[in-house]
C-alpha cells in the first residue's frame, strides 16, 4: 500500500541563509511588499512531500516506511522531552508548530496494516491541511493588503473610488500562528490533552 | 504597471497552489468514493475489533477533505480578487491612453 502526498509549506526564511533550496518557490514579490508581519519576517513556500509505503508477505508480517521531504532536519522528529518512558511511533506521531496531530505508542502497535495505513493517512493529512490553512491565511493577508492599497490609490475608470473594506474584507494585520484544534483527532489520544498516550488503546 | 505585475505574479502563484490542492482533493474524493480504495481498507477493518477505530479514522479523513475543499475555495476567491484587480489596473492604464489620443487631434 502506498500513499504519496505532495503539498506546500509556508516557511519563515532565515535571513542568515544566503542560498535557498531548489524546492523553495520564489515569493520575493510578496515579501517585498508585505507589511503584515510584525517582525518583518520573510516567507517562502516549500514544495514538500510525504510518502508512506507498507509492504510485507501477509497481514501479520509487514513493514512500514515513511519519507518526509519538507526541508527540515528529521533528527529527533516525534520525540518529546521529559517523557522517556513513552516511546512513540515516529511515522504515526506528528507534532508541528507546537501542535499534536496524533500519537501512537510504539509499545502498543497496530497489527493490522490497513488500520495502520488509515491511521497514518488521517494524522498526516490533518497536518497537511493545517499547512494549507496557514498558507491560505498568509496569502489572504498579503494579497488583501496589496489589493486594498492599490485600489485606494486608484479610482476606477468611472471615477468611483472602490470601497476596499467592502470588496476585500481581510484583516490587514494578523497572526500566522496555527489555529487551535477544532476537532479531536484520535479521540483516545487527544482527549488526554497535549498528547498523552492512550492506555487501553489497541490492546490485543 | 508595478501593481499589474504584482497581481500577475500572485495569480501565477495561486494557480500553482490551486493545481496541487485540486489534485489532492480529486485523489481523496476518488479514494473515499463508493468504489474507491477505501472499500479495500474498510472491509478488513470491519472484520475485527478495529472496525470502530477505523470508522472514526475514515470520518476524520472525510472531515479533512472538507477542510481542504474550504481552503481551495479560499484560494479561488483570492484568484478572483487578483483577476478583478488586474482588470481594474489594465482599464485604468488604458483610459489615460485613450484620452491622450482623443486630445491629440485637437492640438
Amino acid at each position: 500500500m502506498e500513499l504519496h502526498v505532495p503539498y506546500y509549506e509556508l516557511r519563515e526564511l532565515r535571513s542568515s541563509s544566503s542560498s535557498q533550496p531548489e524546492q523553495l518557490i520564489d515569493v520575493s514579490f510578496i515579501n517585498a511588499n508585505s507589511n503584515n508581519s510584525q517582525n518583518n519576517s520573510k516567507y517562502g513556500i516549500y514544495d514538500a512531500r510525504f510518502s508512506l509505503l507498507i509492504c510485507g508477505p501477509d497481514h501479520v508480517r509487514w513493514t512500514g516506511f515513511a519519507f518526509v521531504n519538507n526541508g527540515l532536519s528529521t533528527d529527533g522528529e516525534g520525540a518529546r522531552e521529559g517523557d522517556s518512558e513513552f516511546e512513540e511511533d515516529p511515522i504515526a506521531s506528528q507534532y508541528e508548530g507546537g501542535r499534536c496531530f496524533g500519537i501512537v505508542g510504539a509499545n502498543s502497535p497496530i497489527y493490522d496494516p490497513r488500520e495502520y495505513y488509515i491511521l497514518v493517512m488521517g494524522i498526516r493529512l490533518a497536518a497537511i491541511l493545517e499547512h494549507w490553512r496557514k498558507l491560505g491565511r498568509w496569502l489572504e493577508l498579503s494579497i488583501g493588503e496589496h489589493v486594498c492599497l492599490s485600489s485606494l490609490l486608484q479610482t476606477s475608470p468611472h471615477g468611483i473610488r472602490r470601497d476596499c473594506t467592502k470588496h476585500y474584507p481581510f484583516r490587514i494585520a494578523g497572526s500566522l500562528q496555527m489555529s487551535p484544534v477544532k476537532r479531536s483527532f484520535g479521540r483516545e489520544a487527544m482527549s488526554k490533552t497535549r498528547c498523552k498516550p492512550s492506555t487501553g488503546h489497541n490492546k490485543r | 504597471m508595478q501593481a499589474f505585475d504584482w497581481t500577475q505574479q500572485a495569480l501565477k502563484l495561486l494557480r500553482q497552489l490551486l493545481d496541487r490542492l485540486s489534485k489532492l482533493i480529486e485523489d481523496m474524493d476518488k479514494f473515499l468514493s463508493h468504489d474507491g480504495d477505501i472499500g479495500y481498507l474498510r472491509s478488513l477493518c470491519c472484520a475485527d475489533k478495529g472496525a470502530e477505530r477505523a470508522s472514526a479514522r475514515i470520518l476524520e479523513i472525510s472531515e479533512t477533505l472538507v477542510g481542504l475543499k474550504s481552503e481551495r475555495m479560499k484560494l479561488l476567491r483570492l484568484e478572483k480578487i487578483c483577476q478583478e484587480s488586474a482588470n481594474t489596473v489594465r482599464s485604468h492604464v488604458r483610459f489615460p491612453l485613450l484620452s491622450i489620443h482623443a486630445v491629440l487631434p485637437f492640438q
